[in-house]
């Protein structure tokens, strides 16, 4: 196992009301090794967070409390500052979120791609440039405009450069952070191709981190779907997409256009995800459910097996009944019912065996 | 277009300006109240004496001629005779711009090396280090010139007799040259009280302002990036935030050096320092027209410099300027 993260959390501490927002709270999932994994989740849910866990680059107010983020066995979290910054690049590599960003605007991209190397070895500057030029050619930008500075190139080039940037040292893990999500769509397909080649060639696992269930379905060994701090389901991305257990992966199949369907036919999930300032002992998607039972509001249901390799953290899905659950979430009438039933007892079994009222449009 | 061209092209802007400040300065010179010839030419003298010093200074030709003549003596760097010292004004400021600049290079290179320095650790360490000099900074920019200079001159020239009173250099102490004399050891024991007036309020802003500006890169996500990559804090520190965060120190140093020129008219005033501004303020007070005339133009041109080489390094340090 190249990376196992175990009931991994994190905070972050306002300093200035006092407040703990926990962002990823008890979360765990594994790598192996060549794999290519997925996190998905909406926007704020915490899965960059457990990017930054990982390689312990949060912020000053972020801190890890409590779990182990194991590479190759060793825990990163118990290892001292140099330890760790030795790790960081030679053993796990990050493409980050806004690759427009992510270079510094003063130095070429060259200058900052040997960076990297001279941060960890004492390679001469022939060797050094030979990579870089090799890696260049790699991603498919002309090594002659290594020595241009970031704002000479392109969004495409600027992500071409960073994905380059990752692989320059050979790292076990590469961390995909919405590595395209700045680009537009053909951009987006044809670096998502070329990472896709790259991680087969240099044999690295990769942790794609997306908000984009299209790029994890065509990415993806494994995939883990990820809800306010935690999972909410985690598998094959086959069944995750195919039969999809938890009633939130259901809303977000729904919420997703299919190349069959007009756009009429997408259905979104009411309701916002719940503050994570002080998180209750509850199911944090019951106030979204259309199938929350009062037991999804006293106790945080744990992840549990739902099928081969397959695991989902729902309570209800022994008593609803996973067919009539899958059956009922496809339903537009059953998830814009929800919002009327506001107490939490009729809102369970009620919504879902006899809705409320059919909602006409989508919600915005 | 190059930056040969934009080079040229901010010569040019620069030199027009410094135009455009003599004319005014002409103008302004006019409109002041009192009349000049009352000044220069005693009514004590004899009338044809009067008349015959009139013509030498051409203070009996009608106003557009004098404007000709002075904006020739400007173009020419003749700017006449001194009604009081009788010497050529040029020779007058020439002996005193070197000592006008030693005092404000010192106390401007002093100010940004500390301020930018102190400023952006105090935004790396931040907690009470970054309280402490965020207090003391507000303290240092509100603190007047001429006051710290009062209280230094007091305390350590006058009570404590550690550092001389006034002047650039011993009054019996003779030097062979210009250079001789600034690397004594005499010239620096008096350089020391000036400049430690001046400093505090100089480094405030660029202290501050590199403060404010660390706050908002440490932000960025190339420095996130540069961590991830596994770069020593101490080059993330420096090559990146720090880097980084001096591009405003630049912009915004054609400011302090306009704060600098002011304050070091009041220095060179407490500490009897024979600069420009000193020459400036006496010229005024004797309404020595010629000399403050080319006094204020000399101190223009210095603020129109410093702008200009504060462009001239912007485009060094941030590859992202384009030059048209």
């Amino acid at each position: 196992m190249l990376l196992e993260i175990e009931d991994l959390r994190t905070t972050y501490t306002d300093s200035s009301t006092e407040s703990t927002v926990t962002a990823v709270d008890g979360v765990s999932f594994e790598i192996e090794e060549g794999e290519s994994f997925g996190l998905v989740g909406e926007s704020g849910c915490g899965k960059s967070t457990i990017a930054k866990s990982v390689m312990r680059i949060l912020p000053d107010n972020g801190r890890i409390t409590d779990g182990a983020v194991r590479l190759n066995g060793e825990d990163l979290t118990e290892l001292d500052a140099e330890p760790m910054r030795q790790r960081r690049w030679t053993d796990i590599a990050l493409i980050s979120q806004s690759a427009m960003n992510a270079l510094d605007p003063v130095y070429t991209v060259d200058t900052q791609i040997k960076e990297a190397i001279e941060a960890h070895e004492s390679w001469s500057e022939q060797r050094m440039d030979d990579r870089v030029v090799e890696l260049f050619e790699l991603v498919g930008i002309d090594p002659e405009r290594r020595h241009d500075y970031p704002h000479q190139f392109s969004g495409g080039m600027k992500q071409r450069a960073m994905i380059a940037m990752a692989l320059v040292l050979d790292p076990d893990l590469i961390i995909a952070d919405e590595p395209t999500t700045a680009l537009d769509v053909i951009s987006q397909d044809t670096i998502l191709h070329h990472l896709e080649e790259l991680q087969a060639e240099t044999g690295a696992s990769m942790l794609l981190i997306t908000h984009d269930m299209s790029v994890v379905a065509e990415m993806c060994d494994r995939t883990a779907v990820m809800y306010a701090g935690e999972l909410a389901e985690r598998g094959p991305t086959e069944t995750i997409f195919t039969n999809p257990y938890h009633p939130y992966t259901l809303g977000l199949k729904n919420a997703f256009p299919s190349i069959h369907g007009g756009a009429d036919s997408l259905i979104s999930i009411p309701g916002a995800p719940p503050p994570l300032t002080d998180p209750a002992d509850a199911c944090r998607f019951a106030d979204r459910c259309p199938f929350a039972a009062p037991e999804c509001r006293s106790s945080d249901p744990p992840m549990k097996e739902v099928a081969d390799e397959h695991e989902a953290a729902c309570a209800r899905i022994d008593d609803v009944g996973i067919e009539t659950m899958r059956e009922q979430a496809a339903k537009r009438e059953v998830w814009h019912g929800v919002d009327d039933a506001p107490d939490g007892a009729s809102a369970g079994d009620g919504a879902a065996s006899a809705p409320t009222e059919v909602s006409g449009g989508d919600s915005a | 277009m190059g930056a040969k061209g934009y080079i040229a092209r901010r010569a040019a802007q620069s030199v027009v300006t410094i135009f455009v400040v003599a004319v005014l300065m002409f103008v302004l010179f006019r409109l002041m109240p009192g009349d000049p010839t009352a000044v220069a030419l005693s009514p004590a003298l004899d009338e044809s004496v009067q008349q015959e010093m009139a013509r030498q200074y051409g203070l009996n030709q009608p106003l557009h001629i004098q404007f000709i003549r002075y904006m020739a003596s400007v173009v020419t760097l003749d700017f006449g005779y001194s009604f009081f010292q009788n010497e050529p004004v040029r020779d007058i400021l020439m002996r005193r711009i070197g000592n006008t600049l030693l005092l404000m290079g010192t106390g401007l290179l002093l100010a940004y090396a500390f301020g930018t320095s102190i400023g952006a650790l105090a935004a790396w360490k931040r907690g009470s280090f970054d309280t402490r000099v965020l207090v003391s900074a507000v303290l240092f920019r509100s603190t007047p010139v001429f006051w710290l200079a009062l209280v230094l001159l007091y305390v350590f020239g006058f009570h404590l007799e550690w550092f001389p009173i006034g002047h650039m250099v011993d009054a019996e102490a003779t030097y062979s040259g210009f250079l001789d004399k600034v690397f004594s050891v005499d010239f620096l024991h008096h350089l020391v009280l000036p400049v430690l007036s001046t400093v505090p309020f100089y480094m405030a802003y660029p202290l501050l302002l590199m403060r404010t500006t660390m706050l908002r890169i440490e932000g960025e996500d190339f420095i996130t990036m540069a961590h991830a990559k596994g770069v020593r804090d101490r080059d993330v520190f420096a090559k990146h935030a720090a880097r980084n965060s001096l591009l405003p120190i630049v912009t915004t140093a054609p400011i302090v050096v306009g704060l600098a020129v002011a304050g070091n008219v009041l220095v060179e005033t407490i500490y009897s320092w024979p600069g420009v501004g000193r020459t400036l303020v006496q010229a005024v007070l004797q309404s020595d027209y010629p000399l403050a005339q080319a006094a204020f133009l000399m101190i223009a041109v210095i603020v129109i410099v410093g702008n200009f080489v504060a462009d001239l390094l912007y485009t060094v340090i941030d590859p992202r300027i384009t030059y048209d």
